[in-house]
């Protein structure tokens, strides 16, 4: 995954999260939310570093029509800083060394994200089991009773 | 009006709307404060009361008073119906009462303007009516509940910097719901039986009324915070444009009318029964916290506040108009969405001036009672799962 599809997606599932621990899983352990959020961050920061440091290489993806990573630059390093390669979006950033220290801070703002994602999720669906979150105020009421 | 003032005969009561919020804590007050009494108590029959009475059971439909205080020898309930006056008929005559009061009314935001005019200014006429042919006008004090809705929002006086002056009972009618317009033409009526008839009347306007055992305003505040879990305290600038949340606490409310019932000096005015002004984010700040609610502390501009209320205000009527095309209530009734943007801010000088004594001048205590009630008897849900260690 690119930096900036990472983060995107790290947000949604943050807020993914917070609705299946809202809705299933507070109830059976309270501590779901954060064994959910720990596994998340570890599948991304692994996977991400392991592209960074070349163990993954994206050099296959050529293989798409609309695909090209120039063959004189690291493969996953390439695919990181162009996030949107997939979908025929191609930025053409090239890694130099100067750059490391901006994607390590990128890599160490992910626990962020996916906590913006999580808060949002609280706040639209509820946190505790009786909550039910903003969306609550939206719904209409069911039972046909009226004045 | 002391347990001796009748001499040979025990005081006699009227209190319709007896298994109403008010109505039953009058009932409960009046127990306490007379040993030595009588009280005809009414209200709608069960099954007509359930009909009407839909706002009760927006949240849940298991929760009501028990009513056990009806079985108290001293009170006799005999239902009625303000609409049928031949069902008042059957209270009033052969039978003369010391003081009536007169709690019953249709408070619903919900309801229509015509059901409301039914029920508070023809059912209220159809009482007087009733009253001037079979009681004693001398001995009767009537106490009326009307409402501080009647102002709408005020104009209010400005002091030297600027801050507006809380609204007293001279303040001109200016209704801004249904309902209160309702309720200013019962006082009307009650009013032309002041004048026209000598009925002596007093006229209390409460504040919006909390406590214990209230299913409409207070549960709503609660129940809402609670399913929501989340929400924003926006604190208004500059300061002198926030908005204050008129309250009254049942229990002061029943105190003071019958304080009211008590003094002459009251026969033919209007009283403002409302609590000190409180701003409406030091209320909602605290209900946050005992509630355990989130929410974030957010200061606004007034006139974005104001924006936003609107936006707010549309979407809530827009969710009323669609609850009324599926024959269903909204969760909350427009006027209620209403208290975000106006600001209600009533002066209680009058009736201190007259020596009353709140039992709940602030919010902070009584607002932890109901809390706790609501708690205790599981109207405001809380989590319930347990979790192993």
């Amino acid at each position: 995954m690119g930096f900036i599809d990472s983060v995107l997606l790290l947000f949604i599932l943050g807020w993914i999260s917070s609705y299946l621990y809202k809705r299933y899983l507070r109830k059976r352990n309270k501590d779901w939310l954060f064994f959910l959020g720990a596994i998340i961050l570890i599948c991304f920061w692994l996977i991400d570093i392991l592209l960074y440091i070349g163990v993954i290489d994206m050099i296959w993806l050529n293989t798409i029509p609309w695909v090209n990573i120039p063959l004189n630059v690291p493969s996953g390093q390439y695919y990181l800083w162009n996030s949107f390669l997939i979908i025929g979006i191609d930025f053409h950033l090239l890694p130099t060394a100067e750059m490391f220290s901006i994607a390590i801070l990128i890599l160490l703002s992910y626990p962020l994200w996916l906590k913006a994602g999580m808060k949002v999720g609280r706040i639209l669906h509820g946190y505790y089991t009786h909550e039910e979150g903003i969306i609550w105020l939206l719904k209409s009421r069911k039972t046909p009773n009226k004045t | 009006m002391s347990d001796s003032k009748a001499g040979e005969r025990k005081l006699l009561f009227l209190v319709d709307g007896a298994k109403g919020h008010t109505g039953s804590f009058l009932v409960r007050e009046l127990l306490t404060t007379y040993q030595d009494c009588r009280i005809i108590a009414t209200d709608l029959p069960d099954t007509s009361r359930e009909e009407v009475m839909t706002k009760e059971k927006v949240f849940r439909t298991d929760i009501g008073s028990s009513h056990e205080f009806l079985k108290d020898p001293r009170v006799e309930f005999i239902p009625s119906d303000l609409t049928k006056p031949e069902t008042l008929n059957s209270i009033l005559e052969n039978r003369i009462f010391d003081v009536i009061f007169h709690p019953a009314s249709l408070y619903d935001y919900f309801a229509e303007l015509k059901l409301l005019r039914k029920i508070n200014v023809e059912g209220t006429e159809n009482l007087l009516k009733l009253i001037v042919k079979t009681q004693d006008l001398d001995r009767l004090r009537f106490i009326h509940w009307s409402t501080c809705g009647v102002y709408g929002e005020p104009k209010y006086k400005k002091d030297t910097k600027g801050y507006p002056i809380p609204a007293n009972e001279n303040s001109p009618y200016n209704p801004s719901n249904d309902y209160s317009i309702s309720k200013m033409e019962q006082e009307l009526v009650v009013k032309e039986y002041y004048e026209e008839h000598g009925v002596k009347i007093t006229i209390i306007r409460p504040a919006p009324i909390y406590g214990p055992e209230d299913t409409y305003g207070g549960l709503h505040i609660m129940q809402t915070l609670t399913k929501t879990g989340f929400s924003i305290l926006a604190h208004i600038y500059p300061k002198k444009k926030r908005l204050a949340l008129p309250l009254i606490h049942v229990k002061d409310l029943v105190r003071a009318a019958i304080f009211l019932a008590e003094r002459d000096e009251a026969i033919g005015e209007v009283y403002n029964v409302i609590a000190d002004v409180f701003e409406q984010d030091e209320v909602l700040e605290y209900i946050y916290r005992l509630l355990g609610v989130k929410y974030y502390n957010i200061p606004i501009w007034w006139p974005l506040y104001k924006l936003f209320t609107k936006i707010l205000f549309a979407i809530a009527a827009w969710k009323q108009n669609q609850a009324k095309k599926q024959g269903i209530r909204p969760k909350f009734d427009l006027p209620m969405v209403g208290y975000l943007k106006q600001n209600f801010r009533f002066s209680n000088e009058k009736l201190k001036a007259l020596g009353f004594k709140f039992l709940y001048p602030g919010y902070e205590r009584g607002i932890k009672e109901v809390f706790d009630w609501y708690i205790e008897h599981r109207w405001v849900e809380r989590e319930t799962v347990k979790w192993d260690s």
